[in-house]
């Protein structure tokens, strides 16, 4: 589902082409390792950051995330489904620190904003997003900040679609609050 | 004076159900109306809208991430002692095995090999001599035998 949408030649190509790297990187070849590396660093990082809000420890989540994938790259059925089972392993990982840091009192002069855009608005949102249980933060965050169907976030948390709906109208509503309290509007 | 009229809960759904789906004329129109009367839900409506789009703002672009060469290195790093830490787990039991079964062969012929013989030959005087390797052992005295009794 997450998969790539084959449209177009030059989407079959890469989609084989992945094929190809996943095929050898069950043969051990290195290089095949750093080429899937290399495709999909930015979009784990990415995610990762949008869900946890720090950019070290989203880093330290993709690499995990591509270790626990080349190592279970051997269970895969298909060799395509790569792409969103890698997916799946970081956004799990992601929930689990989550989950582990929810008693935490998070340090928010500690946030390291990324560079552009606005930072002050960063901090502030990774400060609400703190405030948030980690399932409905993580239902938020892959709707609204990855963008993703009610059924790819059903998918990728393992939940039933109903679920889905039913936290993010519970997430929308306390992240409008929080807002609210936040900016004094 | 603010107060909720019928239909609140309806116009609030609605605001949160055009955020995933385009809605229907008929639900577009009954929000239009419920908005013109309703004060309460039309700042409902612009903080929740005002709050989410500065979540998707908020969002990091993958543009924004410098992964250089020292991430994928980390991760090549790790795979390998990860790859070597699981051939030895796997191979472990097999070397194991491999060696307790050694051990038991080395120790059977030991044994074997070692085992101490008395000899059936008799010596003129009717004392067995016992042997072993070559060294030869303190003779047996039948006599001694029975007067220790």
């Amino acid at each position: 589902m997450l998969d790539t949408k084959l449209f177009s030649g030059a989407v079959v190509d890469h989609a084989a082409q992945e094929r190809q790297w996943v095929a050898r990187c069950r043969m051990g070849d290195e290089n095949a390792l750093s080429m899937l590396i290399a495709r999909h660093r930015s979009r784990l990082v990415r995610t990762a950051s949008n869900l946890l809000r720090d950019r070290h420890e989203a880093e330290d989540v993709a690499q995990e995330a591509f270790l626990k994938g080349f190592r279970e790259i051997n269970k895969l059925r298909e060799d395509r489904a790569f792409s969103g089972y890698l997916y799946k392993i970081c956004v799990r990982l992601c929930m689990d620190r989550l989950r582990l840091k929810r008693a935490e009192l998070t340090e928010f002069d500690s946030v390291q904003p990324h560079e552009g855009g606005n930072v002050e608005n960063r901090v502030v949102i990774a400060k609400l997003l703190a405030q948030l249980p980690y399932e409905l933060r993580t239902t938020l965050v892959l709707r609204e900040m990855e963008q993703l169907s009610y059924e790819e976030v059903a998918d990728v948390m393992h939940v039933p679609i109903g679920t889905v709906r039913s936290r993010l109208h519970t997430a929308r509503e306390r992240f409008r609050k929080l807002w609210i309290d936040e900016v004094g509007e | 004076m603010n107060y909720r009229l019928f239909g609140c809960g309806r116009y609030r759904r609605l605001t949160n159900e055009k955020n995933d789906r385009v809605l229907e004329l008929k639900e577009r129109e009954f929000m239009a109306r419920h908005r013109a009367v309703c004060d309460e839900c039309r700042v409902y409506e612009s903080q929740s809208s005002s709050a989410l789009n500065m979540l998707r703002l908020a969002a990091v672009q993958e543009d924004e991430i410098e992964t250089g060469l020292v991430f994928e290195e980390r991760i090549l790093r790790r795979w390998r002692v990860q790859s070597t830490r699981e051939s030895v787990r796997y191979w472990s039991p097999a070397f194991l095995g491999a060696a307790i079964a050694g051990l038991t062969v080395l120790a059977a012929l030991q044994l074997v090999t070692n085992r101490p013989q008395v000899p059936f030959s008799t010596h003129p005087g009717g004392e067995a001599r016992l042997e072993r390797m070559g060294e030869q052992l303190p003779l047996i005295e039948p006599g001694r035998i029975d007067r220790m009794r």
